[in-house]
């Protein structure tokens, strides 16, 4: 009976919904430049904040969080970072010497301030055609994952008893032929 | 019972025996976790106790005296943060604190990880203003910390600067984020505190001592990440960062334009000399080049100039178009002839083509101005941010 009422305990503790604020996180996205094209690395919701993409260009890829129904969330553009200035001063003549490099391939990572109804990250090149999705939606449930060791324990305990049942029942009915 | 539901029932009796012993086991380890928590919980109370001991005995003293205390503490608490409410407080200083002083409007005495430790309250004690609330690390679950008599309250404060722990530093805060342009220093190879805030410091000296900068400063916040441990940047002939590591630092505070700083000796670089790189709203420096080179780069990347030094070989190996990048024209300089002041001097990038004024930070370093039209250029850039609020 205990584990049962501790089982129950659980499963209701485990569903209940933890509240997480839609300010003051933000969702990083590591994504990957090679050859053209983007793929997704790796992300992490955070405490922290976003950049107000002030100086985003007006035009370039367009990176959105949307929520279970498409709505955008927030949006912002942004170009592919594939051109880097390297440069080196001389401390004698102090001239600069290096130039713009272009990289074929390049790790990057964009900032998003996040929300709770958050559930994917859509990306889409300048001619706005969709060329990447992050789902994010099983990042928000990430549950303590004993309590399915105690659901199995109780499957196990459960198919036990009627099966204990079912042999006391077949021997009560054999004696009493 | 007949033989074969005895064979039959034995392996299930063992596997239900196991099965519940193991559940006794986790159900005991849960427990005996619980009794742990509820300790460390009491534990906490006797320190706020010991604290306001501290405080009441130290108000009790003369004016302005002041001692230096160290208390032990578990070893598991990481940080701990005295807020004064009765004074502003700044928003940067942990992240996760904020959310903890939303939901206990009235404890002053906070643990970290604060999800371990409920936060409690210290009767009579104040911050100074410039540092509230005030994070002190602990070292080997000690807190030192000093007291000094201000009259009715006692002063918490701490000689010693590296125990400070701050998720972000203000250095210049001139109103809200959404309305400034907000850079952030961030350090990679500095193994002392005092030794990046005073390199922030001088870059930001630079910086304000500018055009258009000097005109703008009070659209631009500065802010500092002193967790000098955490981004290592390899450096080679440039410098290369993990620019997810690089983020997941900087957005530790509001972060428009992220400025990593490297720190070399002058002696290292003049053996080794590496290059400062700016992609995208990220620049890497190398702090033993010179001042200006910050400066160029910001250029490139809040301005989106281009280099006025020509490197033919280079830019037309890769066929650069200098004319898409606003500081360079082609012949007769169309772009920016009407402007009397400007001139139309060959080359910018590449020798064909011409740039508004003679020299300039986006030429050489000879030079202590972007010159007028650059400045006009980084200027509308930075007019979408607003006047101080």
């Amino acid at each position: 009976m205990k584990p049962l009422l501790y089982l129950l305990m659980l499963i209701l503790a485990t569903n209940a919904i933890s509240a997480v604020t839609d300010t003051g996180s933000v969702l990083i996205v590591d994504l990957d430049w090679n050859n053209g094209l983007l793929s997704y690395q790796d992300r992490i919701i955070k405490c922290g904040h976003s950049p107000d993409y002030a100086l985003a260009p007006a035009e370039g890829y367009i990176a959105e969080l949307q929520s279970i129904e498409g709505k955008v969330l927030t949006t912002f553009t942004f170009e592919i970072p594939d051109k880097e200035y390297r440069e080196i001063s001389d401390p004698v003549f102090k001239s600069i010497t290096g130039g713009r490099v272009i990289l074929n391939e390049t790790q990057f990572a964009i900032v998003f301030p996040y929300y709770d109804e958050a559930t994917k990250v859509v990306i889409y090149n300048p001619r706005k055609f969709k060329i990447l999705e992050v789902p994010l939606v099983e990042e928000r449930f990430v549950e303590d994952r004993t309590s399915w060791w105690w659901l199995l324990l109780l499957a196990i305990l459960a198919g036990f008893a009627y099966y204990q049942y079912k042999k006391r029942q077949k021997e009560v009915l054999t004696k009493n032929f | 019972m007949s033989n074969s539901a005895q064979v039959q029932a034995k392996p299930l009796t063992y596997a239900l025996i196991s099965i519940i012993a193991l559940g006794i086991l986790i159900f005991g380890f849960n427990a005996i976790q619980d009794i742990t928590e509820s300790t460390d919980q009491l534990e906490t109370i006797k320190i706020a106790s010991n604290f306001n001991i501290l405080v009441k005995n130290s108000v009790s003293r003369s004016f302005g005296s002041i001692e230096e205390h160290v208390v032990a503490l578990f070893p598991s608490i990481q940080h701990v943060c005295f807020v004064d409410k009765s004074k502003p407080l700044s928003p940067y200083t942990s992240c996760l604190l904020n959310d903890e002083l939303e939901k206990y409007p009235d404890r002053n005495l906070f643990f970290s990880p604060y999800s371990d430790f409920e936060p409690l309250g210290i009767e009579n004690m104040e911050i100074e203003e410039n540092e509230n609330p005030l994070c002190l690390v602990t070292q080997s679950g000690r807190l030192r910390f000093s007291l000094t008599n201000t009259g009715k309250t006692s002063r918490i404060s701490t000689f010693n600067t590296n125990q400070k722990s701050s998720d972000c530093t203000t250095v210049k805060y001139t109103g809200s984020t959404e309305d400034k342009l907000d850079i952030v220093f961030v350090p990679s190879g500095y193994t002392n505190r005092e030794e990046f805030a005073k390199e922030v410091e001088k870059q930001s000296q630079s910086l304000f001592e500018t055009e258009p900068f000097k005109l703008r400063q009070d659209k631009i916040n500065i802010y500092r990440i002193d967790r000098i441990d955490e981004l290592q940047c390899e450096v080679d002939d440039f410098i290369t960062c993990n620019d997810f590591d690089v983020k997941k630092l900087a957005t530790f505070c509001p972060n428009d334009q992220i400025i990593v700083l490297v720190s070399r000796s002058k002696i290292r670089d003049a053996l080794k000399p590496v290059r400062s790189s700016s992609v995208g709203n990220v620049i890497k420096l190398n702090t033993a080049d010179n001042i200006q080179v910050l400066l160029h780069e910001l250029g490139h990347s809040i301005g989106g100039l281009a280099d006025e030094y020509v490197d033919d070989k280079y830019y037309s190996s890769i066929g650069l178009n200098a004319v898409s990048f606003p500081n360079c024209d082609k012949e007769s300089c169309p772009k920016w002839v009407a402007e009397s002041e400007l001139g139309c001097f060959k080359g910018c990038s590449l020798s064909n083509f011409y740039r508004p004024t003679k020299d300039s930070l986006m030429k050489s370093l000879n030079e202590d101005s972007f010159g007028p039209f650059n400045e006009k250029i980084i200027g509308g850039r930075l007019s979408g941010y607003g006047e101080s609020s």
